[in-house]
């Protein structure tokens, strides 16, 4: 009895052994080969195209690794790393990340695609350890059909007033439209309140207050005008946002039952799904004091990383020419449908939310994404809630209030 | 006669052993790692510290668990109850001799077999949707009726289950009995109260159990149904996510804000909780069961 336990345990040892055998050679040492370890399987097939005509012109090949689609990407890197296949390449998501890989990631700080980029990923020590992959914005969407047939342009909305504006001309009018409302929003979505608006809150306060904030000071933010403008996006718009979900909010604008939808350039394959014309598309800024007068959230959704492991200079060579390559810029705005977050790409992007997003991007009119700055989902979390109870109460000083007690809350 | 005994135990070992060693394996093992990393400052990757009952003290000092507490009780007795009542009243219904009995027992039960995270998606598409459409009124979006909204779809969900051991616990109560009480002159309701509730004292310690612990770690349903929302303003002014109960909690602490060992001790607490009161349950109703 006594030995066949033990026999037993011995087996569970040697099973949980397993995992850990790690002599197997690394075979990404040599010039000659990069491994990328992809997170995004939807662009994988373009992503392996370009590898291949890159390989073509460069001799050195390229394999392409993906994973995705419900994967847990940072289980499957990890296991990556422990196996001894160090990829070459992968993808790091933001700060979290990039604080878990701080052994492994190259500095590529002077690297020639930096001089065109602001959004590159900068740790704490300054050493530039991320290459934005792409670029992605949010702001109000705007319905450009109804807002003719409204007498409104799009273009001309540029501060608080206008937007005051444009909303009470529309909502005047909204049986003469056809429309139900104003705007599609949600307060029942964490994730558009508490990180995307409260974003807006804390990109126009500028990262010094934001630090303040983060610090203890709960008057560092400009919250008073932003109580002002979220109840003017509240109070115009259409159903009980506690209930409506993403597809609900985005269904509403595409069917015309609103003339502006609060979400970013990724609706814009949902508005196709659900038949929406999207040439009748364009953002316009939200926008409630001077310092967000005219602009876009603009933020970096993912980051390539540099495994300073292997020999880097192949995997330099394969992203300075993905930035600096017409051939980089064809796939990555219209092989793989990106926005790129470098201002020499010349390419226009067919679909006009993009555009606008490049277009801000290029003159510099953007508010950071700063939410990422707090610890994953913890904005999401804390403010939520808090945006969608201003929404049932409408009472702005107790909005005001609990968004300044939680002010030095993260550690 | 030594001999023979020895490959007895030997043979009962080798039956015993894939289950027991898938047991080790997925539960044990992982249980036992678990409790070790909620002593340590475990991030998910690497341990590099032991810091002994600090993970502890910061859960129980959290007012966002102290609220999940108190909620994943108030929903668990509320629920506990519902379900019970529900599916005992079912059961009784089931057992009347009456034509179709086995299809609305099948009926009952159907729901059962849908899985949490769908139900909880379909019942948000109910109330949000169709409800909201025709009533303009959802239960989603306020936080008291939210709570009941999670109660009736998991009473929805789980009473057609509990009834099947009803039925099967009223069918077993002997028909001699019954007869007995019935020429005595008892009539149904004395029949139900004093001969039936007795009789049924081992399946209620069946039932209890498992809608006590079904209740007390409920997350797919109210994942999938409400996601935590909608929002509460406490007495203190501070503003929380309604329907946080403790098992999204833990799973909010360690997946969305990747507090991995601060979850960790949350759910070592959480599994000490669940034991205890499972234990206590099990006992008080063990010692009401009678024997015919």
């Amino acid at each position: 009895m006594k030995k066949l336990l033990s026999a037993l345990f011995a087996l569970v040892i040697i099973l949980a052994g397993c995992g850990s055998n790690s002599d197997s050679a690394d075979g990404n040492m040599s010039d000659d080969k990069i491994t990328i370890f992809n997170l995004k399987v939807e662009i994988d097939e373009q992503l392996k195209a370009y590898a291949k005509t890159w390989s073509e012109e460069t001799g050195i090949e390229v394999e392409v690794k993906s994973v995705g689609g419900g994967a847990d990407y940072g289980a499957a890197l990890q296991a990556e790393f422990q196996s001894g296949n160090e990829p070459d390449i992968f993808v790091a998501a933001g700060a979290g990340d990039f604080a878990q890989w701080s052994d492994v990631v190259y500095d590529m700080s002077g690297e020639a695609w930096t001089e065109n980029t602001e959004l590159e990923f900068i740790d704490e020590a300054g050493a530039t350890v991320g290459f934005p992959t792409a670029i992605e914005g949010y702001g109000l969407i705007a319905n450009t059909e109804i807002l003719e047939k409204a007498g409104v342009d799009e273009s001309s909305i540029k501060t608080y007033a206008d937007l005051e504006n444009a909303f009470k001309t529309i909502s005047d009018k909204k049986a003469e439209l056809g429309i139900e409302n104003v705007l599609s929003f949600t307060t029942k979505e964490t994730w558009v309140t508490g990180n995307h608006l409260f974003n807006i809150l804390l990109g126009a306060s500028g990262e010094e207050a934001v630090d303040a904030f983060i610090g203890g000071d709960g008057e560092a933010l400009d919250t008073e005008n932003f109580a002002e403008f979220t109840k003017l996006l509240m109070d115009n718009s259409m159903g009980d946002l506690s209930t409506i979900d993403y597809d609900t909010e985005v269904s509403n604008f595409a069917t015309g039952k609103t003339a502006f939808l609060f979400q970013g350039n990724w609706a814009i394959g949902n508005l196709e799904a659900a038949g929406y014309n999207t040439e009748n598309l364009a953002f316009v800024p939200l926008t409630y004091n001077e310092a967000t007068a005219e602009k876009l959230a603009i933020g970096v959704p993912s980051y390539y990383a540099v495994n300073k492991n292997t020999d880097v200079t192949a995997s330099l060579q394969f992203l300075n020419d993905m930035a600096g390559t017409t051939a980089g810029h064809e796939y990555m705005v219209n092989e793989a449908n990106m926005i790129p977050a470098f201002t020499n790409v010349e390419i226009e992007p067919a679909d006009p939310l993009a555009k606008d997003i490049m277009k801000a991007n290029a003159d510099g009119n953007t508010i950071p994404w700063l939410f990422v700055e707090f610890p994953d989902g913890y904005t999401m979390n804390t403010y939520g809630p808090i945006f969608d109870n201003y929404y049932k109460t409408g009472d702005g000083e107790a909005f005001i209030k609990n968004i300044q007690d939680t002010a030095g809350n993260v550690a | 006669m030594k001999k023979k005994l020895t490959s007895q135990k030997f043979v009962y070992w080798i039956f015993l052993t894939p289950a027991l060693l898938a047991f080790v394996m997925t539960i044990v093992i992982p249980f036992v790692i678990g409790v070790y990393y909620s002593f340590t400052n475990w991030t998910g990757m690497k341990v590099t510290e032991f810091v002994g009952f600090d993970n502890y003290i910061e859960v129980l000092g959290d007012s966002s668990f102290k609220y999940a507490l108190v909620l994943t009780i108030i929903f668990s007795v509320l629920s506990v109850i519902t379900i019970n009542v529900v599916a005992f009243g079912l059961a009784t219904l089931v057992t009347q001799k009456l034509r179709g009995v086995n299809f609305f027992r099948a009926a009952y039960f159907l729901p059962n077999l849908i899985g949490g995270l769908i139900l909880g998606y379909i019942w948000q598409f109910l109330f949000n949707g169709v409800m909201y459409d025709l009533f303009s009124y959802s239960p989603l979006s306020n936080a008291n009726s939210a709570l009941f909204a999670i109660i009736f779809v998991l009473t929805w969900q789980y009473a057609g289950y509990i009834m099947m051991i009803y039925v099967t616990a009223l069918l077993n109560i002997p028909e001699d009995i019954l007869e007995a009480s019935r020429i005595d002159g008892a009539n149904r309701i004395n029949q139900l109260i004093y001969i039936k509730l007795p009789m049924l004292a081992s399946a209620f310690t069946i039932t209890l159990f498992l809608t006590l612990v079904n209740s007390f770690k409920q997350f797919d349903v109210i994942f999938s149904l409400t996601n935590g929302g909608p929002s509460r303003e406490l007495a203190s002014g501070a503003v929380v996510n309604s329907t946080n109960t403790l098992a999204v909690d833990i799973y909010q602490r360690a997946f969305q804000l990747k507090d991995m060992q601060v979850a960790q001790a949350e759910a070592v607490i959480f599994f000490i909780l669940l034991t205890v009161l499972s234990l206590i349950q099990v006992r008080v109703t063990k010692n009401k069961e009678v024997e015919a």
